[in-house]
């Protein structure tokens, strides 16, 4: 029975050396600049990574005279064999026990965009921000100024049947949801949470009782400047409402002072009081937020800030730290790091309608924006962005993404709307490198038409990119100098019942002898250690393996013991130590 | 507020008839509909057949173009001329002394607000109505001419200057300002000017069916979230700057 056990105390960081050094070789000139144009013939470009399948829309969601806005793909949410794809007019689900062929399970017409979809047990949750989106799912739209039929907020339905889904509830909210976030509350199993990020426009208070867009010093029960938590209790879910509107902007009234010098970005701790208010105003909403539970932290992307908030206490979420930096535009979402020592933030400037990925497009806009957790704020480090030019003729930005699970490393996949699909390494927080990408060619060479991958992300050994114009991808990442074949086997011991990649599950690997061997090919690639400490190590490995019962057991005893002694000395420090856990684990 | 409804489920032995754009739909997916799968939703046909019942149905129904209003196409062809005005003015700040903070948010509205002229640009030409061109030579011409901007370039919007357009002195008086000084006019009458726009888009959201095009909504959403993030930071770079 193997255990599992945790890669590292939080707080502990893999010492990363020579890897940022090492010459990161892609291939020359970029394969991502020149394809050819087309829907669903477009040029293609791989690099160390490999399309699976492309299964196009269902029927339902497809006009195949034409790509149509109101049929784009848009979220993924993952529950064990089954792939959640929100579309701006509902939903479908795909069976994806066999990866070379999605099977459709079921397509759910629901007009209302974004369609963003979580998932937990029976219950599936979708974003409705749309003024077109109807209560009763209607094709036909909502004219009336204020009405009755319209649905802004989160759909609630029951998939227990997932042939047939059955809408169980609807929570209206002032701004509709753009997006939405499950949060798990490990000291209340009976309930999860759902926080709302609406950036839409305010409905009248003639629609929704209480809703007011006025500003926070006029109107203390205004919808801007806040989130709104849903409870939802999972056995009665009918019964889900909100429960708190936290304030999570309080005292934030100013975004970036300045240009682009290290000094330039403000940092406030929590509490501290904030200059003046111009009015009362600043953030009003947020775009996305990412929950870590395990470590009781969020990541919330909002208006011109990051935010740090600590969510011990699910339903009051409180800011610790506000980053800000005149090289975001858009905040959009933010990953973790699995300690939790860093945290990624993506920069969605222009919205992902827009071209920011030209040759003339700054680096460091439309960018992910990578920080370092220092107490309870965050340092920042360094930009990241996909470096190959893309044409007018492409909306790029940075978008959705999830960690790989390779140990040892921050290894995040991507998506970049129709500038494809990168993975990257940001490890070393002032270095992220691309180590593998997936593009394709404009979908119309004459004109900008929205396509791309709305989302890519990590669920049990695949990568999945929800295409908005084009349908479901799959991919499988292959070995290459920058991922060996045994981290990219250890990234596929880790196996999820369910992912919602806004809510971030801590990642553990069982005690497997290609874990262990992630840690020495790693070590092997920095080449910080001793080779031939290296070598000794690894043979004492083949031993091990090659042995059975109590032989196996007592040469990785063994080996273990080494481990712990030559640890404090090594400039491999934490990566000796979590290979030494691997090896203990291995022996029981 | 909770319900439970639509039970309603169509699958692909359903009868339909008379809808030419369904008709035109089933010759081309009447082997895919074959496929063994259920759709379900909460739009039922009355039994006419007139009526889509899926959303490629619709697409294929009005040729992929979602319905519009004229009060859609009137914010286009008016926010267009809007836009071209907010790019002149950030295309000052580089000769005219800005200060670096000024120069990057001028930078950042000048990128951002040609990107969103060429999409209106290109909604309106998809839907076959009147584009205006956006041209800042013919907004300078125009303005020179001391003709009004916002209806030369705005394609005939009608009813003379859009909210939050700068007055040919109001131009005048920013071209000729140079460094704080021009920092000063410039946050200033972008202040005004955005504003101005989400002004436009308040007026647009009462307008009935409008916005019901999920392109125009998020348009509209996204000017608002980011030039009310612009005012704010604005207004702040504002409060360090003597008024000339």
């Amino acid at each position: 029975m193997p255990r599992t056990i945790p890669l590292l105390a939080a707080g502990a960081a893999v010492a990363q050396l020579a890897l940022a050094q090492a010459a990161h070789a892609q291939p020359s000139p970029d394969r991502r600049v020149g394809l050819k144009a087309g829907w669903f013939d477009a040029g293609t470009a791989e690099w160390n990574m490999k399309l699976v399948s492309t299964t196009k829309p269902s029927d339902a969601f497809l006009n195949p005279a034409a790509p149509d806005p109101r049929l784009k793909n848009s979220d993924l949410a993952f529950s064990g064999n089954l792939l959640f794809q929100g579309n701006y007019s509902g939903w479908q689900v795909w069976d994806i026990g066999n990866p070379s062929k999605p099977k459709l399970r079921t397509a759910f017409v629901c007009p209302g965009s974004q369609s963003d979809v979580t998932v937990y047990a029976n219950l599936l949750f979708v974003s409705a921000e749309a003024v077109a989106g109807r209560i009763d799912c209607g094709l036909e739209g909502v004219e009336a100024e204020v009405s009755k039929d319209r649905a802004r907020g989160i759909r609630i339905f029951d998939i227990s049947n997932v042939a047939k889904p059955k809408s169980v509830a609807m929570v209206q909210t002032c701004r509709g949801s753009h997006t939405n976030t499950l949060v798990t509350d490990p000291k209340d199993p009976d309930n999860v949470y759902i926080y709302v990020s609406g950036s839409a426009g305010v409905r009248s208070h003639e629609e929704l009782a209480g809703c007011s867009d006025r500003a926070l010093d006029v109107d203390p029960n205004t919808a801007l400047f806040r989130i709104e938590v849903i409870k939802v209790p999972v056995k009665n879910p009918s019964a889900a409402a909100i429960v708190s509107s936290p304030r999570i902007f309080e005292g934030l009234s100013e975004a970036t002072r300045h240009g682009d010098a290290p000094e330039d970005r403000r940092e406030r701790p929590a509490g501290a009081p904030a200059r003046p208010s111009v009015a009362g105003r600043g953030p009003t909403q947020c775009h996305d937020i990412t929950t870590y539970p395990a470590v009781g932290l969020a990541g919330g992307a909002c208006s011109g800030y990051g935010l740090l908030l600590d969510i011990s206490d699910v339903k009051n979420p409180k800011r610790l730290y506000a980053a800000a930096d005149t090289n975001m535009s858009a905040w959009h979402s933010a990953t973790f790091s699995n300690d939790g020592s860093k945290v990624l933030f993506s920069d969605e400037w222009g919205g992902g309608t827009s071209p920011r990925c030209r040759a003339t497009d700054k680096k460091e806009w439309g960018a992910d924006a990578i920080f370092v957790r220092n107490g309870d704020k965050l340092d920042f480090k360094s930009y990241f962005k996909m470096p190959a030019a893309q044409t007018s003729q492409e909306n790029c930005v940075a978008h959705n993404g999830s960690l790989i699970p390779i140990p040892g490393r921050e290894v995040m996949v991507q998506s970049w709307y129709q500038g494809g699909i990168n993975v990257f390494d940001w490890t070393d927080p002032n270095h992220a490198f691309e180590i593998a990408y997936f593009d394709r060619g404009p979908l119309d060479a004459s004109v900008l038409t929205s396509a791309g991958h709305w989302s890519a992300y990590w669920y049990n050994g695949y990568i999945y990119g929800s295409e908005i114009a084009r349908g479901l991808d799959v991919l499988e990442l292959t070995p290459s100098e920058f991922l060996s074949k045994n981290e990219l086997e250890a990234a596929k011991l880790v196996k999820f019942t369910y992912f919602n990649p806004q809510e971030q599950p801590r990642l553990v690997w069982p005690a497997a002898f290609v874990v262990a061997r992630a840690y020495t090919d790693q070590m092997a690639r920095n080449s910080a250690v001793q080779k031939s400490w290296l070598d000794g190590v690894v043979a004492q490995l083949d031993v091990a393996e090659k042995a059975k019962g109590s032989a196996r057991a007592n040469a990785l005893t063994k080996l273990a013991a080494q481990l712990d002694q030559d640890a404090g000395g090594s400039p491999e420090s934490a990566r000796v130590k979590a290979l030494s856990e691997v090896v203990k684990g291995l022996a029981k | 507020m909770t319900f439970t409804s639509f039970t309603t489920f169509m699958t692909d032995t359903r009868a339909h008839r008379n809808s030419i754009g369904f008709a035109t739909w089933r010759a081309t997916h009447v082997g895919a509909l074959l496929a063994a799968f259920l759709l379900v939703g909460g739009c039922a046909s009355t039994g006419g057949g007139s009526r889509p019942l899926t959303p490629a149905q619709l697409s294929a129904r009005d040729g992929g173009i979602p319905p519009y209003t004229p009060a859609d196409v009137a914010f286009m062809q008016g926010m267009i001329g809007h836009h071209a005005q907010a790019v002149t003015m950030s295309s000052f700040a580089e000769g005219n002394g800005a200060s670096s903070e000024v120069r990057v948010l001028a930078g950042r509205i000048a990128v951002a607000q040609t990107d969103e002229i060429a999409f209106m640009q290109n909604w309106l030409r998809v839907r076959k109505q009147t584009v205006p061109t956006g041209d800042m030579s013919e907004m300078a011409h125009a303005h020179h001419a001391g003709m009004d901007m916002s209806s030369a370039a705005a394609g005939g919007a009608a009813g003379g200057m859009m909210p939050g357009m700068l007055t040919p002195a109001q131009m005048d008086t920013l071209k000729a300002a140079r460094g704080s000084a021009f920092d000063w006019y410039f946050l200033t009458f972008m202040i005004q000017h955005h504003r101005g726009a989400i002004s436009m888009v308040d007026d647009l959201m009462s307008a009935k069916g409008s916005a019901n095009d999920d392109d125009v909504f998020k348009f509209v959403s996204d000017v608002v979230a980011d030039q009310t993030t612009e005012i704010d930071r604005m207004e702040l770079l504002l409060r360090t700057r003597p008024k000339p």
